[in-house]
């Protein structure tokens, strides 16, 4: 009787437990499942139908999978996108390490900081703006300084040839502070002493970086490459303010090309499949990253 | 010239001088240590002479050769730090190897040395592992490793033992003892345990407040300290300090009485320097030159604590005239709290004058 009855108190306290974790996941938890979850499950849906958001929405299978593989437009944004993965992500994470490190040994001031990471305090669309002003063809500051210095106006924004690297400086520049200061939290991490018995070994600055900076910061540069990559792969803002998708498509990323299909061409099956080749490209790539980069180990435990 | 002497050495760091015109000589194979209270510099002092502080004024010369503000790594010094500084994400083997590998050292010498010292230390089983699955002990002698590969003129050792347990800390220190006698090298070791002091070192350089308080052997110091501080740091446990007063000086000896005494004691010269009469001085005494004496006491006390070690006693006890006294005797002394304790002195007294100077030493 007594055992039995124990039991049961004890399997009450374990449901009250299980409702109170229940109840501080719960915020997190609404947020997930609403603004995450059901989208998605929700985008998959719609990219099974055809539908121009007059009409009931029709099933129609794999028909836009099927569609997208032989769609040229489809293939070009995905190749321009991957060319301003390309431009962003190498350079901004080699000077945002290349400023973090300098700013550790060199200055360590909050005021150098501030100035870093201001950029990042501008929001997309308005760095855009300035952007788009400042490099303007004909009224633009930085081509009025071009020809000073006897280089020649360039079309920047307005060049096939160049549109898409203008971008990829833009975002360049309003990330790179963000990148420096995750890298800069990193390498206080690192204790000092590492640094000092590696000097009395005779290490230069180069050979403390990549012997011992370097491996250390690991699990910064794994976080750093994969939310930056993902944030590269979903480029949208800076486009829309700044060109559109254009001159001549040569800036329409796959997010301006699923933007154009919903709301222009009213497809809204096709732009959710897109969407969800997308979703699906970006985890197979940061499962990747976290794999080659052994995320989840740290060595300054 | 001595192997290592630093000269008149001062660290200022902004406004605040921490290491005041210190200058220390040391011979070859020395084992040389640094002790006293936290804040005094000893460490700053170290890394000075590492090369990790940039020295303010005087010089620093190494084998004859004047390192003042030469690179660390021409110092030809190895240090092994508190903290240990492994390097995680390496092997213990590329981290003994480390400094070889940067300065392009042929592969089959690497190994050889780091197998060399390996075997010194007893960690070849442990070559392979990541610091992070080594105890305490293990890291701290990997640390070790790293510095005997590199052949230094010089060992540094910043508090190396104080992360460690007690049980440990014993153990690691007899170990650097014989290492010191096995590879004959000079070894400057920073400390504030003054038993470690006692233990390890050929001579102690006692250091307060940025400034030299003395230098000399464990023995000297124990026997002769040259001032209150200095005795009441050395010896544990300490020192006895009462209150006493000058009855009379001469050469040849003095006669000083206290509250706590039965009658003026004798204390036989030679002095340095001598007090006048009626000045206040301090009397010291160690714990083991009390002996209890009921026939003809020289003082006594009242029991507070007896604390029983197996082999010997310590006593602490508080004088007739309040103040507290530290007894250390061989054997089972059977004491209770309140017990009167008559006591005889074994040897005289240290006195030290108004200032705080030993008789027996010189005035500054």
């Amino acid at each position: 009787m007594m055992k039995a009855g124990s039991n049961v108190s004890r399997a009450r306290r374990r449901r009250k437990e299980t409702l109170t974790g229940l109840l501080f996941v719960a915020p997190a938890l609404v947020g997930f499942l609403v603004f995450y979850l059901l989208p998605t499950l929700r985008a998959i849906q719609i990219s099974l139908t055809d539908w121009n958001l007059m009409r009931a929405p029709k099933f129609v299978g794999f028909a836009n999978y099927t569609k997208l593989l032989g769609d040229e437009n489809f293939w070009h944004s995905a190749w321009v996108t991957f060319a301003y993965v390309l431009y962003n992500i190498p350079i901004q994470t080699a000077l945002g390490l290349l400023l973090a490190v300098l700013s550790d040994r060199l200055a360590r001031a909050v005021s150098l900081r501030a100035v870093i990471i201001a950029p990042y305090l501008i929001s997309n669309v308005v760095a855009a703006l300035v952007w788009l002003m400042m490099l303007d063809p004909i009224l633009g500051l930085v081509n009025g300084f071009l020809e000073i210095v006897g280089i020649g106006r360039q079309g920047f924004l307005a060049s096939p040839d160049q549109a898409m690297v203008s971008v990829a400086a833009i975002s360049t520049w309003r990330h790179t502070g963000l990148t420096a200061l995750l890298f800069y939290a990193g390498l206080q991490a690192i204790p000092r002493h590492l640094y000092e018995a590696a000097r009395l070994e005779g290490a230069g600055e180069w050979t403390m970086f990549h012997r011992i900076t370097l491996p250390l910061l690991r699990p910064v540069l794994a976080f750093v490459l994969v939310t930056s990559l993902i944030g590269s792969f979903q480029v949208f803002d800076v486009i829309a303010v700044a060109t559109a998708g254009g001159p001549s498509n040569s800036t329409r990323v796959i997010l301006w090309y699923i933007y154009e299909n919903a709301f222009k061409f009213n497809k809204m099956g096709y732009a959710s499949a897109i969407s969800v080749v997308l979703f699906v490209t970006l985890i197979l790539v940061t499962l990747l990253q976290m794999r080659l980069l052994k995320a989840d180990q740290s060595d300054l435990t | 010239m001595s192997f290592l002497t630093i000269d008149n050495v001062i660290k200022q760091f902004g406004n605040l001088q921490v290491v005041k015109g210190v200058s220390i000589e040391a011979e070859k194979g020395e084992f040389i240590v640094f002790v006293g209270p936290s804040g005094c510099g000893k460490s700053t002092l170290l890394r000075m002479i590492a090369g990790l502080e940039e020295t303010s004024e005087g010089t620093i010369s190494i084998d004859g050769e004047d390192l003042t503000h030469a690179d660390p790594a021409d110092r030809h010094v190895a240090m092994v730090f508190q903290s240990y500084a492994l390097f995680p994400h390496m092997s213990v083997y590329d981290n003994i190897a480390f400094g070889m590998q940067i300065n392009k050292v042929p592969k089959a010498e690497i190994k050889a040395r780091v197998l060399e010292a390996a075997r010194i230390l007893q960690i070849e089983a442990l070559l392979e592992r990541k610091p992070r699955q080594l105890s305490g002990g293990q890291r701290q002698r990997v640390a070790i490793g790293r510095a005997i590969v590199r052949k230094p003129k010089i060992f540094l050792f910043d508090e190396p033992l104080s992360n460690l347990d007690a049980e440990l800390r014993t153990q690691m220190r007899v170990e650097i003892a014989k290492l010191h006698q096995e590879i004959g090298a000079t070894m400057i070791y920073v400390t504030h345990d003054q038993v470690e002091a006692m233990t390890l070192a050929d001579r102690i350089v006692v250091l307060r407040g940025g400034l030299v308080e003395q230098v000399g052997s464990p023995a000297e110091l124990y026997d002769r300290p040259a001032n209150l501080f200095v005795a009441g740091f050395i010896g544990s446990p300490r020192m006895t300090f009462l209150p006493g007063r000058i009855e009379a000086a001469g050469d040849a000896e003095i006669r000083v009485s206290s509250s706590a005494f039965a009658r003026p004691q004798t204390i036989p010269g030679p002095f340095a320097h001598l007090p006048d009469v009626n000045s206040t001085v301090t009397l010291g005494l160690r714990p083991e030159s009390f002996r209890i004496d009921a026939t003809d006491p020289v003082l006594t006390a009242t029991v507070e604590i007896t604390e029983h070690l197996g082999g010997s006693t310590i006593v602490h006890a508080r004088t007739s005239d309040g103040n507290s006294l530290v007894m250390a005797t061989s054997g089972r002394a059977e004491l209770c709290p309140g017990d009167a304790l008559p006591l005889a002195c074994i040897g005289a007294p240290h006195v030290f004058d108004a200032q705080g100077l030993s008789l027996a030493a010189t005035r500054r």
